[in-house]
């Protein structure tokens, strides 16, 4: 077999060339660190890689969403615990402004505390964010939600939207409480009725809320315990047309008063304490929306109103019971909502663990396909450095050998 | 008689041919296409006589270059696989460069894009976070921008390469049936011996041709070659070659297509070449840069007609509803000089993105029925079956056809939805004030409601309604029952949706006769980000390819197909590459020059020529010897 010179030589230089690319290419994935330099090199990876990546963002993105998230809540409950420590307070001036030992003046003072009190409530209602976004005003927060109206009542002005976070690809969650919930949409008395003495009342009957015994038999409508002479009344369905009178539990419809006994009709029991007088009404209606402010408001105005005569004590007295239920109330829906706030960011907590786990396996993936095995490539750099010594050496020596050489 | 002066001579005359035969072999020993020679020499009829024959010498009969026609052609053809593998390869790796680099894609632009959109949901009212989303937008059209115009610039590039290797085949074509007529033309003069050096300038002449062009060579009695391209298109009959031609392609003016003939029976050869860098400039063009250009336009249409959808049903922070946050170019549609009048005018249907295929269409008539070929998988519909009439719009692979007037029989339109797509993508408006994360609509439940039923926040279901922000109250006649704006009573059942004026709201819970919920205009409301939130969730929405395929994995899915043919291509490569080498020296083992050899036979000769010498030298002295003793 023969072989053309140019053949020995084309053969060496193209074996040369090619081990100086196997060098090129090793040296940059070490230096690179990356076992993969172009698409074409491994197409699936490519285009996971692409999609780990994207990934990876997205749950980057999910943590800055969570921070700004936890910092909204977080404000949140800053200001509901403020509004709590406020509620605490104005339940020991209660307490103090029921003491039977106090003057009308002492009273007022504590009337003008309590409306004090209302004032700093709707500062705190109108708290703003670092944005500039009144943090209860729902959607419309550029507005301020909260402000005394003409007539004296705080009146809400925002929305009842409530803007959501996106925490994971498939996970939202809400910013907080809307100032409506929070402030607003409080149900008053017990939560599921409400009772009250007739201002016109001249006895010094007081009703006095049981609780709802049977949950399924109670429907929310309206009722008038109407006192025909102090010691028979009727129970009164104002809500049907007409009027329907309830049976006693005697038969008939006449009921016998004793002071303090329950009155069960309607899946729930009140009760009348002291005497009231011929012609009095007692009302016992559905929970209605009252606002934290109301509540303040009526108990001040409560504080101030009429007192010393047996009949307007007992006015004051049904009054300031009516004032506490409300606002215990209150401080229930806080606590809830505070404690709401607490779930969120527990969830947030979580979440934030899920996604770092899932970040970890991520880059683990990412690693496994992406990263050089530095061994591996280091090795294989002085295995083909090796060889393209020795090829130049033995080019250099393949060349020289002629026959010419020897023709002097 | 047998003089052995004369076959001193002859041995002298025929070892300098052979010195310089050999001369000629080292001095052309790394000229390109050089076969080696040897020169051929026989001993001369012998004299006869009574003791015998007697030898008289040596003749020189011919010099003949060592070729293995076989072989010639197996490096011819290795060569033109090779050319086209090559120039497949070489345009594809650029491709790969444009679209697949880590930096430079569209992916990280995409995910910038939906990160900031995040930023503006987390603080809607935040103007400097509004802008970061705009600058993002800006960044991810230009992105687009920029991979279209560089596909489009690459293809530019590749059409002037065909033009330039058509010159060049020209060139080679003219060469060979140069160097035929003086082949020929060499025979006649040398008393039929064999060309050599024009042989082997013909041979490497074709073997460049090959690598351009695949080829098939008969070599004719008088010694010419004819050459054939393609499906056996003549290019060089003895002394006349034929050129190609390249004329832009009718459907398609940016495309350079290579022609053969002349005036009317000049014809479109492109796709018929086979092998050569040509066909592989040629197929290249189509099923990378073409598939590239046209996956890339069409995620650029596909993710602004997404988000334009979803942006248009959102309120901006001036309380307005949203316009499109990005346009991207118009569809093509080319007449390729029809006979009749009819106009197609092409848009996307933004109802079935889904359906949308990267690839351009052919839509032709052939007097019966119209058809649409979609060029990139060859598969042809009758959409005269499904019911496409001429004048009705119709809806097909994505696309709204619209045709004015019945078209000619023989007639087509060819169909570039995505062409201008990608390259002329812009974002619409400039003020961060314009974008709208915010629903338009919001509800309210009345504080004086007395049951604990609760509304949904609506969901819009048709933006265009006029009354779409008009309030509306919900108000419930009965725990049972409710009706709209004091309409007719409707029957309650939790959790159903109502829907009025273009929303969706649903209410849930226990209601009582009284309670009222509203749904009014959310203008002002700059804190909401229900559309923001909605837009957020294109990022992993399955959208493309018949809703399978969410818009970043749209953009993986085209890095993945851009690789994997680059990467077949560079195996074909390889693989064609060893094949090549394997000709090569398979071919230069009997052509090529070994420098030992020619050195061993220029000794081998110089020591023949020594030898001759020494015989004419003795025959001087035999001479000397008898002119002596007859002088003495």
């Amino acid at each position: 077999m023969r072989i053309a010179s140019s053949t020995l030589f084309n053969q060496n230089v193209s074996r040369m060339l090619d081990l100086q690319t196997d060098v090129a290419r090793y040296n940059e994935q070490i230096s690179s660190g990356k076992r993969i330099l172009k698409a074409s090199e491994d197409p699936t990876f490519a285009a996971r890689g692409l999609e780990l990546d994207e990934r990876l963002s997205a749950l980057d993105q999910f943590g800055r969403n969570m921070d700004m998230l936890e910092g909204r809540l977080t404000q949140q409950e800053a200001v509901i615990d403020s509004a709590q420590a406020l509620m605490y307070r104005v339940k020991d001036l209660l307490v103090q402004g029921k003491n039977g030992a106090l003057s009308p003046d002492d009273r007022r003072f504590i009337a003008t505390e309590i409306r004090e009190r209302r004032d700093e409530l709707v500062a705190l209602a109108n708290t703003q964010n670092s944005s500039g976004e009144f943090i209860f005003a729902g959607f419309e927060n550029r507005t301020q939600p909260f402000a005394e109206a003409q007539s004296g009542r705080v009146e809400f002005r925002g929305d009842q939207g409530s803007r959501e976070f996106k925490i994971s690809e498939t996970r939202r969650l809400s910013e907080g409480v809307s100032g409506n919930e929070l402030f607003m949409a409080i149900r008053n008395g017990n939560g599921v009725f409400t009772n009250d003495s007739d201002p016109g009342n001249t006895g010094t009957g007081r009703i006095v809320p049981l609780g709802v015994r049977d949950e399924g038999a109670y429907a929310p409508e309206n009722f008038e315990l109407r006192f025909s002479d102090p010691e028979t009344f009727e129970v009164v369905n104002v809500s049907t047309l007409p009027e329907t009178l309830l049976p006693a539990p005697g038969g008939g419809t006449d009921w016998g008063f004793s002071a303090g006994s329950a009155i069960a009709f309607n899946g729930i029991e009140v009760a009348i304490e002291g005497q009231p007088a011929a012609g009095d009404v007692f009302t016992v209606s559905p929970s209605a929306n009252q606002s934290i402010f109301d509540t303040l408001d009526n108990i001040a105005d409560a504080l101030e109103g009429p007192q010393g005569d047996p009949i307007t004590d007992a006015r004051f007295t049904q009054a300031l019971d009516n004032a506490i239920g409300d606002s215990d109330q209150a401080l229930e829906r806080l606590l809830d909502s505070r404690s709401m706030l607490g779930g969120r960011l527990n969830v947030i907590d979580a979440q934030r663990i899920s996604n770092e786990d899932y970040a970890f396996q991520l880059e683990k993936a990412k690693s496994d396909f992406e990263d050089v095995d530095l061994v591996e490539a280091i090795s294989n750099l002085s295995y083909s450095s090796t060889i393209l010594e020795a090829a130049q050496a033995t080019f250099a020596r393949v060349q020289g050998l002629s026959l010419f050489n020897f023709l002097r | 008689m047998a003089d052995p002066l004369n076959i001193g001579v002859s041995g002298l005359l025929a070892a300098q041919r052979n010195v310089a035969t050999t001369n000629h072999n080292i001095a052309n020993a790394n000229t390109e296409g050089y076969s080696r020679q040897r020169v051929g020499q026989e001993a001369r009829l012998p004299q006869a006589s009574g003791s015998g024959f007697i030898g008289k010498g040596v003749d020189v009969s011919t010099v003949r270059r060592l070729a293995d026609n076989f072989l010639n052609k197996q490096l011819e053809n290795t060569l033109s696989s090779e050319g086209k593998f090559a120039a497949y390869a070489e345009y594809a790796r650029f491709v790969e460069g444009v679209v697949a680099s880590e930096n430079a894609g569209v992916a990280p632009a995409m995910t910038a894009f939906f990160d900031a959109l995040q930023d503006v949901n987390n603080d809607p009212n935040s103007t400097s976070a509004r802008t970061v989303l705009l600058g993002a937008a800006e960044a991810l059209s230009a992105r687009f921008n920029e991979q279209a115009a560089q596909l489009a610039e690459l293809e530019r590039g590749l059409n002037a390469e065909i033009r330039a290797q058509v010159k060049e085949v020209n060139a080679l074509t003219s060469q060979i049936a140069d160097i035929n007529r003086q082949i020929v033309e060499a025979r006649g003069i040398g008393g039929n011996q064999p060309a050599n050096d024009l042989l082997d300038q013909r041979e490497f002449a074709v073997r460049q041709l090959a690598e351009l062009t695949g080829v098939q060579t008969v070599e004719q009695t008088d010694g010419a070659l004819s050459v054939f391209i393609g499906v056996g298109l003549p290019v060089v009959n003895g002394p006349l070659s034929y050129a190609l031609g390249t004329q832009q392609n009718p459907n398609d003016s940016t495309r350079t297509e290579i022609t053969y003939g002349a005036g009317a029976s000049q014809t479109i050869v492109s796709d018929g070449l086979g092998r050569g860098r040509l066909a592989g400039l040629v197929d290249v063009r189509d099923e990378v840069i073409g598939a590239a250009r046209n996956q890339i336009g069409r995620l650029a249409v596909v993710f602004s007609e997404t988000l334009n959808a979803q942006h248009t049903q959102g309120l901006d922070l001036n309380g307005a509803l949203g316009g499109d946050l990005f346009s991207v170019g118009s569809t093509n549609v080319i007449n390729p000089g029809n006979a009749g009048g009819a106009t197609l005018a092409v848009q996307i249907d933004p109802a079935a993105l889904g359906d949308l295929q990267p690839s351009d269409y052919q839509l032709r008539f052939d007097g019966t029925t119209y058809t649409l070929e979609n060029l990139s998988n060859g598969a042809t519909t009758d959409i005269s079956g499904q019911g496409f009439t001429p004048g009705t719009p119709f809806s097909v692979a994505g696309l709204r056809l619209d045709l004015d007037a019945p078209m000619v029989a023989g007639d087509s339109f060819r169909i570039q939805p995505y062409r201008y797509a990608a390259v002329r993508m812009q974002t619409e408006f400039a003020d961060p004030n314009l974008i709208a994360v915010a629903a338009p609509v919001r509800s309210q439940a009345a504080l004086a409601n007395v049951g604990n039923a609760e509304i949904t926040q609506p969901s819009v279901t048709d933006v265009s309604n006029p009354n779409l922000q008009s309030t509306v109250t919900i108000q419930f006649i009965h725990a049972s029952s409710y009706s709209v704006d004091g309409g007719a009573a409707q029957p309650y059942t939790p959790g159903e949706a109502i829907e009025v004026n273009g929303w969706r709201v649903s209410i849930s819970g226990a209601p009582v006769a009284g309670d009222t919920f509203t749904v009014e205009s959310n203008a002002g409301g700059t804190g909401d980000n229900r559309n923001g939130l909605l837009l957020a969730d294109i990022q992993q929405t399955d959208i493309l390819n018949g809703g399978t395929t969410s818009l970043k994995e749209g953009y993986a899915e085209i890095v993945g197909n851009i690789g994997a043919k680059t990467r077949s291509a560079n195996l074909s490569l390889s693989s064609v590459s060893v094949l090549r080498e394997n000709a090569e020296v398979a071919q230069s083992e009997v052509s090529g020059v070994n420098l030992d050899e020619e050195a061993a036979n220029l000794l081998r000769f110089q020591q023949a020529y020594n030898a001759s010498a020494q015989v004419i030298q003795i025959s001087n002295q035999l001479f000397e010897s008898l002119l002596a003793a007859v002088r003495s």
